[in-house]
Formats: structure tokens, sequence, C-alpha cells
């Protein structure tokens, strides 16, 4: 390649003024990178997988009614908060409880302190 | 070392070695913009670096690569969507193009890495070293790959 041809290519691939003045403009107006913001992203990261952590590792929630006889006594295996449905024996009576609360655990088993709030105790 | 003027000076060099490896002025001109950007950025968190010149030209070649396939990738899209082009006088547009589709089949035909080469030393005017630098490869080896640039370039016009 000859020295002449070196400068063809050269004036080939020369820009426009404007594009280099649009160039100029846009590098000189850049704005230097927030470093924090690879902190926000990781506290957020942290934040999502306490999250999933906390969900993957609740109990599971009382799915089943709660049969109970006219003692009163209630004994599950699982525990939970919130609100739990109870019926009486084969009576078909079904009182809705809100709130329990445990009271105490011995070994798997788990007692419940729990308030009625619809219907009325047996 | 004054920032603006190191822009100024390095704007043209790399739009024209874009152009020579993107051969489209809007890829090329986004890829400049953002090595230059990322020039401007640097030098005012951190200071110049040693050589702003191949700094920049680092980053211009690692995008280069990437909006070429990117360009590779959505040229069947670009090329049916309609384009609203300004309209110019065509005699000299179409002997600017027509230099530029001989000077494009010529350096097309070169490998890569020869075509490199030139484009930084030729279009991009950098020095030898600067462009062993951005190449990551030695000074001898820099211009093994422009004595054998030249001489397919030389052969590809008879």
């Amino acid at each position: 390649m000859r020295i002449e041809d070196e400068a063809t290519l050269k004036r080939a691939l020369d820009p426009e003024r404007v594009e280099v003045e649009r160039v100029v403009a846009a590098a000189l107006a850049a704005r230097p990178t927030d470093v924090k913001r690879g902190a926000r992203w990781a506290a957020v990261a942290v934040a999502l997988i306490a999250l999933v952590v906390t969900y993957a590792r609740r109990e599971p929630p009382f799915t089943e009614p709660l049969q109970f006889s006219g003692g009163g006594e209630v004994t599950t295996s699982v525990s939970n908060f919130g609100s739990v449905m109870l019926v009486e024996g084969g009576s078909g009576r079904t009182l809705v409880a809100g709130g329990a609360v445990k009271r105490e655990s011995i070994g798997q088993q788990h007692s419940y302190r729990i308030t009625i709030t619809k219907g009325a105790a047996p | 070392m004054d920032l603006e003027a190191t822009v100024r000076d390095l704007a043209p060099r790399l739009l024209r070695y874009c152009k020579g490896r993107l051969w489209s002025a809007e890829s090329a001109e986004d890829v400049a913009q953002s090595a230059l950007m990322a020039l401007v950025v640097r030098w005012r968190a951190f200071g110049p670096p040693d050589s702003p010149a191949a700094f920049t030209f680092s980053i211009a070649r690692r995008r280069a690569w990437r909006a070429a396939v990117r360009d590779r990738l959505f040229q069947p899209l670009s090329t049916l969507a309609f384009r609203n082009e300004p309209v110019s006088d065509p005699l000299p547009e179409a002997e600017a193009k027509s230099e530029l589709r001989r000077l494009r089949s010529a350096l097309q035909k070169l490998p890569v890495r020869e075509k490199e080469a030139i484009l930084l030393v030729v279009a991009g005017e950098l020095a030898i070293v600067e462009a062993a630098e951005v190449l990551g490869i030695s000074e001898s080896a820099l211009k093994m790959r422009l004595v054998r640039a030249r001489q397919k370039l030389k052969e590809s016009r008879r």
C-alpha cells in the first residue's frame, strides 16, 4: 500500500465536522458514574434474598380445620399464627378463631391459646 | 494535559477507526462517543490515564466488536425499516461511495488482525507503541502485521 493510498483511506474515512463536534460535545457532557449504585444494588439483592429465605423457612399454615372434642383441647403438630377454623366433633359446629398464640412447646407438641372470633366456645 | 484538547484530538481519529471497523456511520459514532465518554469519566474521577489514546482506542476496539455483532444481527431488520435520508448532490456522493467501496472490499479481504493493525495505525493515527498496547501484542508483532496488511492491499490493487 502506497503512502497516497493510506492518505486516501484516511480521507475516505474522514468524519464530517458536525459529527466530530457532536461526539466531542457528548463526551465532554458525560457525567461521572454513580459510585453508590453498586452498593444500592447489593442492598436490594440482600433484601430480596432475605425475603426469599424468610418465606422458604416460614412454618406451614393451618390448612386443615382442627377437630376438637367437647373438652376444648386441640392437639396438633403444626404451629402458626393467624386464624384457625375449629370443628367440633361430628356435630359440624364451626368456630372461627383468630390470634392463636403459642403458649408452650413440649417436644413435638405445641399448645396454643386461641381467641374465638366467631361462634361460641363449647 | 488538557482534557478538552485531548478529546478534540482523539474524536476524528476514533471516528475514522470506528468507520473502518464498522462501515456504519451511526454505529461508528455511537462507539466513538461511548469510548470518549469513558475517557472523560475516567479522567475526571482518577486523572488522565498513562496514554489517553491507547485507553480510548482499547475501549473503542472492544465496543466495536460488540457493535459489529449487533449490526450483523439486526441488519435484516434495519434494511426493512423505512429511512428518511437527506438528499445531497449525487455525483460526489457516488464517487466517494465508489472509492469507499474499493477500499472496503480491499480491507475486507484482510484477516481481522491485520485489518485492526492497519486501521489503528493509519486511520487512528496511533503510534506503533500505542497500537501494540491496544492490541496487546509486541511492537515487532504489530510491525509484521502491518507489513503483511500493506503487502496484501498492494496485491489487491493489481
